[in-house]
């Protein structure tokens, strides 16, 4: 791992010790009903996916501002380092999941997040006419709508997930493009 | 040799009924389980006669012998009844059927945390399935320890 991915490891450790627990058990839980209850509304595992996502979205558009206030972490200077500090700090410091970046594309345009755990699986199992849902969408929401508060847009989406039934959780962001500052006034 | 395990609900309402043993006649199991109820009833500790929620789980031991078979019990909190059925070539002591039963319980629990399953209703888990699968293959082969 180069030093500066290190670093983050490190900071998103420190980070993470500072943050408030809960209960694991009590977010599973409480995710999971919340699941089962749109699942009970929309009836459609892509409709609940999709609004997952949305209110992933708005939890990341508040969420970047706590990463960069508690966590001791710079500006980044390209997409890779955005990469490198959503898995080692933002995922640590959240969720305290392990999280590692992989498939890094030439241009550095797009990377995937492989996490190695993921607490909102804890006992949960997908029935059969369920199993296009990805239950934890969320997170992607929530890279989505983070990101764009700083600028970027993105497409987030789940590559692989275990809980149907691949080996391991990887979720593939893809930059689109750069947004502009806009200001809600004009020079007189 | 485990022949069967069963999972009954409050209302008495069968959650989960699997036999172990080739038999010829599976519903003879189904019938003896669901006779074995009424000694629920019996042997319930004295505070849940009382009172709606049972103080402790408990394991009821020997529920009564039959011909070929044994069968245990086990009450939790929430009135939901385990049935083990074991057939007379075992000699297991009971102390071992009380850890089957206390790992039996943790393993319904789980399977009732899965937010898609409904609490009264049929276990559909399949992770339930062969971790139970897996505990009686190990009771069965006279490796199971507490």
């Amino acid at each position: 791992m180069s030093q500066q991915a290190k670093n983050l490891q490190r900071a998103g450790d420190i980070a993470f010790s500072k943050m408030e627990k809960v209960n694991s058990e009590l977010l599973s839980l409480t995710y999971g009903a919340m699941v089962s209850q749109l699942v009970k509304e929309f009836e459609d595992a892509a409709e609940v996916s999709r609004q997952l996502e949305k209110m992933g979205y708005s939890i990341g558009q508040r969420l970047i501002d706590e990463l960069l206030a508690k966590a001791n972490v710079s500006a980044c200077e390209d997409f890779k380092d955005t990469a490198q500090t959503i898995a080692k700090v933002g995922f640590k410091m959240f969720m305290g999941i392990n999280a590692s970046v992989a498939n890094v594309n030439e241009e550095g345009t797009e990377f995937s997040l492989l996490l190695e755990d993921n607490p909102l699986n804890d006992f949960v199992e997908l029935p059969e006419h369920l199993a296009d849902l990805r239950y934890s969408c969320i997170y992607c929401g929530v890279i989505r709508g983070a990101l764009e508060m700083v600028n970027m847009r993105v497409e987030c989406s789940f590559a692989k997930d275990v809980l149907a039934g691949d080996d391991s959780t990887e979720i593939k962001v893809i930059l689109v493009d750069k947004l502009e500052d806009e200001f809600p006034f004009k020079d007189a | 040799m485990i022949a069967g395990v069963a999972v009954v609900g409050r209302n008495n309402n069968p959650l989960y009924i699997k036999i172990f043993q080739e038999l010829e006649d599976e519903l003879s199991l189904h019938y003896i389980v669901h006779s074995s109820l009424d000694v629920f009833e019996e042997r319930a500790p004295e505070s849940s006669r009382t009172s709606e929620v049972a103080k402790v789980d408990s394991f009821l031991g020997l529920l009564y012998p039959m011909e070929d078979y044994r069968l245990y019990g086990y009450v939790t909190c929430t009135h939901v009844k385990f049935v083990v059925v074991v057939d007379h070539a075992d000699q297991k002591e009971e102390a071992l059927l009380k850890a089957f039963c206390r790992r039996l319980h943790s393993l319904f629990v789980d399977s009732a945390c899965n937010p898609f399953h409904t609490v009264g209703s049929r276990i559909q888990s399949r992770r339930f399935e062969q971790e139970l699968e897996g505990m009686v293959r190990l009771w069965n082969s006279e490796s199971f320890s507490s």
